[in-house]
């Protein structure tokens, strides 16, 4: 049931990592609707460390979501590692994510009462990985973030920062080729979000294309573009 | 006080519709309940109080006169003397005529007629149901039993003719055997139904059409169409002061009885027969209450811990402004119990509304007032029971749930690391078994534990009432269980003119028939043990199968110093087999060997002893033949075999005819079979229930496990992944239920089941229910019950999910 190792069309091409053209996303509320996406177009080359600020309200994470494909666009067109995702059915999304995109939530979106290991193990296998080569890769990428002495423990015993951290190793678990990830600092205090920036300057230098919404303008500092967005339109790039 | 008042009172207000549920839930859940465990004690004692109100006789004694014509007794002055016998507190008279009814089978007519001679009338005063009881002053009068109504269709005020045979015809067949004509042809007599009375003499059972009795005035003004002008009344239902006096009673009526010929028919064992069925009956309408209840307590606990959980978040701000914590119990606590006292109200009302319908069953035949009936002591300790243990657990919750909150940081849902999520499965298995084995986001885990609890209870209490009632239906299918292996009795002498001394010659005559295939000669006699006269019988088994040997346990005799005994006759003796026995005849004591408990042929089969003919002359009893057994092929008519018998009979030199009568199915068979529903509804109730848990499980499960399914579906989780894990959630279930609930469900119906063989008794069979049935209907069963959940997993709204926090 766990699906084999996805050789899909998914390919990275050649034109960027990340390519939206008129997106519109408009949610039907109590009051009036709320068009959160008002023709947003956005590119980020593969390798890119964007950061994505805009006030409050203004459509930062339904965004992301779109470019993660776990919200669809109700015009406009969605291009991630080459493909079109806008238009595909859950279960193609799905395929997508666990080969492209690894996704760090603001509020870390954790796995309650699992051990920080199989926080790591379940996506790794669902990317495909057995369970010998899903734990060792597990285990690394605990190392890397300085949890290696808590894969036993379960996210509700762990600090801010480190929830933080473990949630950034998820992310990576599946290699994506995309990370993105929505205010990874705004639960954290300025030292803890120091730390996570660090660790995405470095996954960065590595190549990793990263986009991060972010309020902290020294959070931003720390990316290689700052993307502005104001009433559900890129005002700035 | 005062700030705990008003805030319940805010409370009532503006969570009416919370508080209204609840309030519903509780009144279903005691309105099922407190209905079961009144009706289950209504039917308990239904017995009883008839028989106390009605003045039940404890003994129907028939004495024979001598060969020659019957009905004339061999002493006038006979029930004189067994009046003023101290132990007897009364005796009615009775009898047993010939007579018909027109338009209607003479099975409505009772075995015997109430007469004028009814001693001080306290023996069988039926209860009155409807109509008046008839008047003992007028012939054309007659009152009939609920069923009668039912079955034939007719009302009170309705008038029956019953046809009577002329004085000379009865005399002609009480001398010379000739038969009644086809035709009754003495008066007909027009009666009119004036009333609707029921005993425990005139019960009805489930196969009878009811009874129509005649006023006592009818049987004096008729009695000798009814049993010839020669005769006496014949037999006394007899009442004693102490039915502890009724071996004594036995005794004495064979006494005083000129022949020793005396027919003794106990009531009183057919009353704990009865009584034996009412209390399983009862038991199953309890394990129906217990088990509603079982439900209700999960139900319930649930909805009281959501209000509970509702209402804190508001206390923990009064507390702030200065509310203690036993003031914010209080408050909690305050509101479900209101709720709870209301539900309760209106559930035991609808109980006092449901008892019209109770007690059902074979104990509503023997219920003297049917109708609402009021159980103040279990609907008041009801509904006292619901609201404390309403307010109790409403109470726990507040303080388990405020003392948690009282920390800063919020204690870890779940400190330990998931054992399942290591297992080396396919995410979706490990998902599927973490949903069905762990408690997730709800601390408590009501909601994984109580799956899988149903899931065990459903499964097992199907295959156990199941496995119940496939003992109850092979027991009712087969009349041999209950002792009853021959289709025929045939007598000799006992008030038929056959002649005793050619019964031998009679039997092996009716032995070579094809239908036959097996016949056994019986001999009685009365020795004593220990002082206490005991009913021996002697068997000879003439040809085939030996008919009328059936032992629950050991076997039948087979050399004279083995005996089996009746299973009452056992416990009195304290005997089982293995043991001896000491009996004494007129050839003094012997030493017996118990080899068997079983049946013995005879109405009340279940007292005397049974030993072989050699056994029974070792005795030194008289060894006329009285009885005999004769088992017919399976599917071939006993009431078309009796003229062909009796013809083969009569071709024996100097036979007078045979009495050969077909044995209905015992009556055990009846009372069991009226019960072989509840078993059953039991088993539907069980698993509806589990249907329920099951379902509501999985539906919670995906509910609860929302937020973590989405996070996995942003990981790049399939829908069809999700849906597997969902359906494994069901496999989870339906596996454990199958791997707990067959075995221990078999295992329960089988005990039970041998439990009630042991004490009715019936020769126990284990059951057998196809039990790998259960296999794929439980697994299709979940499967189904998940495709719902499943589906919703697979279309969860993911972006609007993971935005909450968590
Ligand atoms: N599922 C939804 N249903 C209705 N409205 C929604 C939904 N999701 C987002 N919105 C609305 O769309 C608008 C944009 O929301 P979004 O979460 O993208 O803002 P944001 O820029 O991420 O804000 P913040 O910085 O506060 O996180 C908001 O007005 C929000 O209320
Ligand atoms: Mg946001």
């Amino acid at each position: 049931m766990s699906a084999a190792p996805e050789t899909t069309d998914v390919t990275l091409g050649a034109g960027g990592a990340v390519r939206v053209r008129g997106a519109r996303r408009t949610f039907t509320a109590d009051l009036a609707p709320v068009r959160a996406l008002r023709g947003v177009d956005l590119d980020v080359a593969p390798g890119e460390f964007v950061a994505l600020m805009g006030p409050s309200g203004c459509g930062k994470s339904t965004l992301l979501n779109v470019v993660a494909g776990l919200d669809a666009v109700d015009d406009g067109t969605v291009e991630v590692a080459g493909q079109r995702i806008d238009g595909r059915d859950e279960d193609w999304l799905a395929r997508f994510r666990r080969t492209h995109v690894g996704i760090v939530f603001q509020f870390f979106n954790l796995l309650d009462g699992v051990s920080a290991l199989d926080n790591i193990v379940l996506p790794a296998m669902l990317h495909g990985l057995r369970r010998r080569a899903a734990e060792s890769r597990a285990r690394d990428l605990l190392d890397l973030l300085g949890l290696g002495d808590r894969t036993e423990q379960v996210p509700a015993v762990l600090s801010g920062g480190q929830r933080q951290r473990l949630a950034i190793a998820r992310a990576l678990a599946n290699e994506p080729s995309l990370l993105l990830a929505d205010e990874p600092t705004g639960a954290l205090d300025s030292e803890g979000g120091l730390e996570v920036l660090e660790l995405f300057r470095r996954l960065h230098a590595d190549g990793q294309t990263i986009v991060m919404v972010t309020h902290s303008p020294d959070v931003a500092a720390g990316a290689s573009r700052v993307v502005r967005m104001r009433d559900g339109r890129i005002e700035q790039d | 006080m005062p700030p705990i008042l008003r805030w319940t009172r805010l409370e009532l207000r503006r969570r009416r519709r919370g508080l209204l549920v609840l309030a519903l839930l509780v009144a279903l859940s005691c309105g099922a309940v407190l209905t079961a465990a009144a009706g289950a004690r209504r039917g308990d004692s239904a017995l009883d109080r008839l028989l106390g109100r009605t003045g039940a006789a404890h003994a129907i004694v028939n004495p024979f006169g001598p060969p020659g014509p019957p009905g004339s007794l061999p002493d006038a002055r006979y029930w004189e003397r067994v009046r003023a016998l101290p132990i007897v507190e009364d005796v009615a008279l009775v009898v047993d005529g010939n007579l018909a009814v027109d338009g209607l089978p003479s099975t409505v007519l009772p075995p015997w007629l109430p007469t004028a001679d009814a001693g001080r009338g306290e023996v069988e005063r039926p209860v009155v149901l409807a109509g008046r009881a008839a008047d003992p002053a007028r012939s054309d009068e007659a009152v009939v039993t609920a069923e009668f109504l039912r079955s034939s269709g007719r009302e009170l005020g309705d008038v029956v003719t019953l046809r009577t045979y002329s004085p000379a015809s009865v005399d002609a067949q009480a001398t010379t055997g000739d038969p009644l004509p086809e035709q009754p042809d003495g008066p007909a007599v027009p009666v009119t139904i004036v009333g609707v009375v029921r005993s425990f003499a005139v019960a009805d059972d489930l196969a009878s059409p009811g009874l129509l009795i005649p006023s006592p005035a009818f049987a004096e003004r008729y009695r000798s169409e009814l049993v010839g002008t020669a005769a006496t009344w014949r037999a006394g239902l007899v009442r004693l002061h102490d039915p502890a006096d009724l071996e004594t009673l036995r005794r004495e009526v064979i006494r005083l009885s000129a022949t020793g010929d005396v027919e003794f028919t106990d009531q009183l064992a057919r009353a704990q027969r009865t009584s034996g069925v009412l209390d399983f009956e009862s038991a199953c309408l309890l394990a129906l209450g217990l088990a509603a209840a079982a439900a209700a307590a999960v139900l319930v606990g649930q909805a009281v811990q959501r209000t509970v959980a509702a209402t804190l978040p508001d206390l923990r701000v009064l507390g702030a402004a200065g509310m203690t914590r036993g003031q914010a119990v209080a408050a909690a606590t305050a509101a479900p119990t209101v709720a709870a006292l209301g539900g309760a109200l209106l559930g035991a009302a609808g109980a006092a509304v449901a008892s019209a319908g109770l007690p059902f069953g074979a104990a509503g035949r023997y219920e003297p007032a049917p109708g609402v009936d009021v159980d103040v002591a279990v609907l008041g300790g009801g509904v006292l029971v619901a609201i404390a243990l309403v307010a109790a657990t409403a109470a726990a919750a507040a303080r388990l749930r405020h003392a948690g909150t009282a920390r800063v940081v919020p204690a870890p849902a779940a400190a330990r690391p998931s054992a399942v999520a290591r297992v080396r499965l396919p995410v979706p298995a490990v998902l599927g078994a973490r949903f069905a084995l762990e408690p997730g986001g709800d601390p408590a885990g009501t909601g994984a534990r109580a799956s899988l609890a149903g899931a065990v209870v459903g499964v097992l209490g199907v295959l156990a009432a199941a496995t119940f009632a496939a003992g109850v239906t092979d027991a009712v299918e087969h009349p041999e269980r209950f002792g009853t292996d021959f289709a025929l009795i045939g007598f000799f002498g006992l008030g038929t003119p056959a002649d005793p001394r050619t019964a031998p010659a009679m039997l092996a005559a009716m032995g070579t028939d094809p239908a036959v295939t097996g016949v056994t000669a019986m001999v009685s006699g009365t020795a004593t043990a220990g002082g206490v006269p005991l009913a021996v019988y002697g068997a000879q088994p003439v040809s085939g199968s030996a008919p009328g040997l059936v032992a629950t346990s050991g076997r039948p005799p087979a050399a004279a110093d083995e005996v089996l005994l009746g299973p009452v006759t056992a416990r009195e003796l304290d005997a089982a087999p293995g043991r001896v026995v000491e009996l004494a005849g007129p050839a003094g004591p012997a030493r017996l060997r118990v080899v068997g408990i079983g049946f013995l042929p005879q109405v009340d089969n279940l007292t005397g002893a049974l030993v072989t003919a050699g056994g029974f002359a070792a005795l030194g009893l008289e060894q006329t033949v009285r009885y005999s057994a004769v088992a017919l092929a399976p599917g071939d008519d006993p009431a078309a075999a009796v003229p062909r018998l009796q013809a083969i009979g009569a071709t024996v030199p100097g036979a007078e005819p045979i009495g050969l009568f077909p044995i209905g199915p015992p009556p055990q068979v009846q009372e069991l079979a009226t019960v072989q529903v509840l078993p059953r509804v039991l088993g539907v109730f069980l698993g509806v229930l589990a249907v329920g848990a099951v379902g509501h499980g999985l539906a919670t499960a995906v509910r609860r496990r929302g937020h973590d399914l989405a996070v996995l579906r942003a990981l790049g989780m399939s829908p069809r992944q999700t849906r597997t894990a969902v359906h494994t959630h069901a496999a989870v279930l339906a596996v454990a239920g199958l791997a707990v609930g067959v075995p221990l469900g078999i295992a329960l119906g089988r005990t039970a089941w041998r439990t009630v063989a042991e004490t009715t008794p019936i020769v126990h069979v284990p059951p057998a229910v196809p039990w790998a049935l259960a296999v794929p209907a439980v697994l299709a069963a979940t499967a189904l019950l998940a495709a719902l959940p499943a589906r919703r997993a697979a279309r969860l709204p993911l972006a609007e999910l993971l935005r909450r926090e968590g």
